[in-house]
């Protein structure tokens, strides 16, 4: 919760798509020179600083953070209501996260978004719209550039209003206003924030916010409402995905002198040298050796190779095809309904 | 400006405002109250103070791959005010906040290569925090810059409204549309006694009015089946798939595979009976195409087969590939 911290945070967003932009000849973020002034600046009258809102998390091993966004208002003199929430279940160990954004009101594209991160395979479905996979970028995390506590603003100068426990955690209780933000005559907001005493995380987060066009921008005036809340620290998570989503990654070795791979979630392809009947021979011993079952016994042909497995609701089909110069492997695993 | 500067203005300020002529015993208690509080180390300026406001812009998008001809693509720029204030000591966090409501304006160097959707201004609007949304459509190959900038006007923090205390703030974006191509592999298997799987491996490249296309063959396995001291085997020839494809208003990669027809030969033993064979055709239902020019998508659908003896439900697992391989420029 210090100035280097801080730094830190935000250093990896605008410098790591910087770097691979660099790398791959196309670019991700810039950032602008700052321009700075003197400014005569009212910040809150109390004792407590806490800039950093994602302060704490990384040491929890889970928990679910939950912020719902709300602005009830005008946009050019028409009257406009929207909610958004974002729902982020998050475990550390092993690593994944689901986030869910629910949106009504007038709000462009509204339905519900779902996404979730799971043993190096990223899912998404919108709406009714199919589930995809992808493979995580783990320095492009989508998920983690939406974690609700990054919405809430830090602040400096809140009141200290004693100590209580929220959702079983022991907590420092603080209320502010405007000026824990600077912004003293720019907006009127009225804020909470229960901190927990150990660990330094937010618990619980109010803060509204009464603007005009000064603050919204032009022609929107209006109350903008964050509530957070974060419950089940350290707690089991349960991450349930869309029924429609492909397995997950393919954990199954490569037969030797492998070329061209493609390891998807649900799909492992790639080339090799090695002959149809080694490839299938290599597979038939080393995936039971994974705890995979196989249902029958291979159909091997001079220029193909079936085989087929299952373990616990998933199935693994290796289909091996003899080619001019080797052989093509094709892995695919499925869940069955 | 330090921490006991401050807390020394306060208490003066206080002071004054009630029109008391300090006593020693009260200038000795501000005193200690000075040193406690300057050992608690945290107690800011609850009036206004002189403090270095910084701003700043940033512009993203989470577009990984490259640029392809026909994309949208989603730039969200943010406006950042960096505060630090006084009177924190050295453990001092810099406020990071973004400011809403500043129009930004978006203006690509060279419009050849494409366009840059109109005015939009930073607030709570996009699933990200407060920043303005742009969309960039690449119409032609090639570089070009886009060049971003707002004014920021907060009159609470630059003395008055009409006084002047505008910054402007811009960032430059660096894009670079490509020729694009992608990889599909499809994986499709029907279960129906014995298992059948054909899997094809394609490729789809654009041409110059972005349409894409590209053909591949599909190569056919089934598994043997048996028991009862009656067996049976298929053999499926190879067959085609046609692919094509445009991207969509969303920069989408949005298509079908089409796939030819092919023969199947089954020959069915039972050791007591003797054997018999029998031919059939069959040509797997389309397939759709749905890709990003970032990172695979990878999902499935069902997929009918159509043969003499009737029609069969499997199931397919479809991977679509920006091949970064092919893209120059």
């Amino acid at each position: 919760m210090n100035r280097r911290q801080k730094r830190w945070s935000i250093l990896p967003l605008i410098l790591l798509p910087l770097l691979v932009s660099l790398a791959c000849g196309t670019s991700d973020s810039q950032t602008s020179e700052q321009e700075t002034i003197q400014a005569d600046v009212v910040f809150g009258p109390g004792a407590f600083v806490h800039p950093d809102t994602q302060a704490g998390l990384s040491d929890l091993t889970s928990y679910k953070a939950s912020l719902t966004l709300s602005f009830d208002g005008t946009r050019d003199g028409k009257a406009q209501k929207w909610s958004r929430t974002y729902v982020l279940l998050n475990a550390k160990e092993p690593a994944a996260r689901q986030l869910t954004i629910e949106k009504t009101g007038d709000i462009s594209d509204p339905g519900v978004v779902f996404m979730a991160e799971v043993d190096r395979a990223a899912y998404e479905k919108r709406g009714e719209n199919a589930c995809t996979a992808n493979v995580i970028n783990q320095e492009n995390s989508l998920i983690k550039r939406l974690e609700p506590a990054g919405f809430l603003n830090g602040v400096i100068g809140a009141e200290a209003a004693g100590g209580e426990t929220v959702n079983a955690i022991a907590v420092d209780h603080y209320t502010f206003d405007e000026r824990a933000f600077g912004q003293l005559d720019l907006a009127q907001s009225t804020g909470e924030m229960w901190v927990a005493s150990n660990g330094g995380y937010i618990v619980k987060y109010l803060l509204t916010t009464k603007g005009n066009a000064d603050y919204f921008g032009e022609g929107v005036a209006g109350t903008l409402t964050l509530d957070y809340e974060l419950t089940g620290v350290n707690q089991p998570v349960a991450l349930k995905l869309p029924g429609d989503c492909p397995a997950g990654m393919v954990n199954a070795p490569l037969a030797p002198n492998a070329s061209n791979v493609v390891n998807v979630p649900s799909v492992l392809t790639y080339d090799t040298s090695t002959s149809l009947a080694d490839v299938t021979a290599f597979y038939k011993k080393e995936i039971p050796a994974l705890g995979w079952a196989l249902t029958v016994e291979p159909t091997v042909t001079e220029t193909t190779a079936l085989m087929e497995f299952t373990q616990g609701n998933q199935t693994m089909t290796i289909v091996n095809t003899a080619g001019a110069t080797g052989t093509k492997v094709h892995i695919v695993v499925g869940v069955q309904p | 400006m330090n921490r006991n500067s401050n807390i020394s203005k306060d208490l003066s300020a206080q002071t004054a405002g009630r029109h008391r002529v300090p006593s020693w015993r009260s200038v000795f208690m501000a005193v200690a109250l000075v040193l406690v509080i300057g050992c608690v180390g945290k107690t800011p300026p609850a009036q206004a103070a002189e403090t270095a406001l910084s701003f700043d812009m940033h512009a993203y998008t989470d577009h990984e791959g490259p640029i392809c001809k026909g994309d949208q693509v989603l730039v969200n720029v943010i406006v950042e005010r960096h505060s630090a204030p006084g009177g924190y000591g050295d453990e001092l966090a810099e406020l990071a906040q973004p400011v809403t409501g500043v129009e930004v304006k978006g203006l690509v160097l060279n419009p050849d290569i494409g366009q840059i959707t109109s005015p939009s201004t930073t607030g709570w609007t996009g699933e990200y925090r407060s920043a303005a949304r742009f969309w960039f459509t690449a119409e032609n190959y090639g570089e070009t810059t886009i060049k971003f900038d707002g004014l920021v006007v907060t009159p609470g923090w630059f003395g008055t409204k009409w006084g002047g205390g505008a910054k402007y703030v811009g960032v430059l974006f660096p894009v670079k549309v490509s020729p694009c191509s992608y990889k599909v592999n499809t994986v499709s298997t029907w279960k129906a006694g014995m298992t059948s799987v054909g899997t094809m491996d394609g490729k789809m490249k654009s041409d110059e009015q972005g349409n894409f296309t590209g053909s591949a063959v599909v190569n056919w396995v089934a598994s043997i089946v048996g028991g009862g001291g009656c067996g049976s085997a298929s053999g499926i020839a190879p067959s085609t798939a046609e692919l094509t494809g445009k991207l969509n208003e969303n920069g989408q990669l949005v298509g079908r595979v089409n796939f030819g027809p092919t023969s199947a030969s089954g020959f069915t033993w039972c050791y007591y009976y003797g054997g018999s064979s029998t031919d059939n055709f069959f040509t797997p239902d389309p397939l759709t195409i749905r890709g990003f020019s970032e990172g695979a998508s990878v999902y499935t659908q069902s997929q009918a087969v159509t043969a003499k003896n009737g029609s069969f439900t499997g199931m397919a697992t479809i991977v679509v590939i920006p091949d970064e391989d092919e893209a120059t420029g």
